[in-house]
């Protein structure tokens, strides 16, 4: 159902007709300003064409030509992506350089902060050690010491019984 | 054909056992030792101890009066009885700080103790124990780890 202000604007500009055009006159009989508008709306459509005409042009095809250049132009401008400057660090160049860091602090800690145990000695370096000694006899003396030089632990008793010569050793 | 197989494959694992227990069981070789300067030929096992031996006691020449190797298998009372003479009774264990056997002496001079005396043996290098003086130089017993 059409509002009034349509069936107006159809009736200005005469596209009412038949009953509903002699329904809508009825109508506006009580409205003079809806007439007085009609008569504004005509004139000012008059106006309108008479002064203020669209120029004619002169090249239609060469402007039809420049236009459709224009609209290719700004759509293959859209479709291109558009090109950024690459990052200074990009990702892989940050997993990179983290990576190499903890290597060299890892070998850095371990060379310069953290000392190494004392190297172990080899075995052939180690030498016998007496640990306890004790004579049976108190006129028996126990004593040991170690020869580096000659890579050897000496066990030394002092006051055992001299054993002649002529005694059989077997 | 089978059957054989593995029973020649169970025969050399058990083989390669024993022998890979032998190599991790320690040997201790004993020998006692006249230091003399009298002239002697020097015994082939005295040749790695003869420098050692010229140095620590001023002799010059050796004899090799006995010696004795024993395996140290258990740490059970063992004998190591390089003479007639002189002997030794040793309780060996593992020593827990490295290579290297903890050893507890005992020496005897027939049925005589002459000293008790607790030991660390070094694998390669020998303990000298100097025994009594003799008429002809000074008795020395060696022991060593093998």
């Amino acid at each position: 159902m059409q509002t009034f202000e349509e069936k107006l604007t159809a009736w200005i500009d005469g596209r009412l007709s038949g009953v509903e055009l002699q329904r809508f006159e009825a109508e506006l009989a009580s409205n003079p300003e809806a007439l007085s508008g009609k008569e504004d709306a005509h004139r000012l459509g008059d106006l309108l064409r008479k002064e203020y005409r669209a120029p004619e042009l002169r090249n239609a095809d060469f402007f039809n030509h420049q236009l459709l250049q224009r609209i290719a132009a700004e759509t293959q401008h859209r479709e291109e992506p558009v090109e950024t400057a690459p990052a200074f660090w990009p990702l892989w160049r940050m997993a990179w350089a983290g990576g190499l860091s903890l290597i060299i602090a890892g070998v850095l800690f371990y060379a310069v902060v953290r000392p190494g145990p004392s190297p172990a000695p080899a075995a052939k370096d180690l030498l016998a050690q007496v640990l306890d000694a004790n004579t049976a006899d108190p006129g028996v003396t126990a004593s040991s010491f170690q020869s580096k030089a000659d890579s050897v632990t000496v066990l030394w008793l002092d006051g055992l019984d001299y054993i002649p010569a002529d005694y059989v050793l077997e | 054909m089978r059957k054989n197989l593995l029973t020649a494959l169970a025969l050399a694992a058990a083989l390669l056992a024993a022998a890979a227990r032998a190599e991790d069981t320690p040997t201790v070789w004993s020998g006692l030792v006249l230091a003399t300067n009298e002239d002697n030929p020097l015994p082939q096992e005295l040749e790695p101890y003869k420098a050692k031996l010229e140095h620590i006691f001023g002799y010059t020449h050796f004899v090799l009066i006995g010696q004795h190797s024993e395996v140290m298998d258990e740490p059970s009372e063992h004998w190591l009885v390089p003479s007639r003479q002189f002997c030794l009774q040793a309780k060996s264990s593992h020593s827990p700080q490295g290579p290297g056997y903890l050893v507890q002496l005992r020496l005897f001079r027939e049925e005589h103790l002459l000293v008790t005396t607790k030991v660390w043996l070094a694998p390669h290098n020998p303990l000298f124990i100097r025994g009594p003086v003799h008429g002809r130089g000074q008795l020395i017993i060696i022991l060593l780890v093998k």
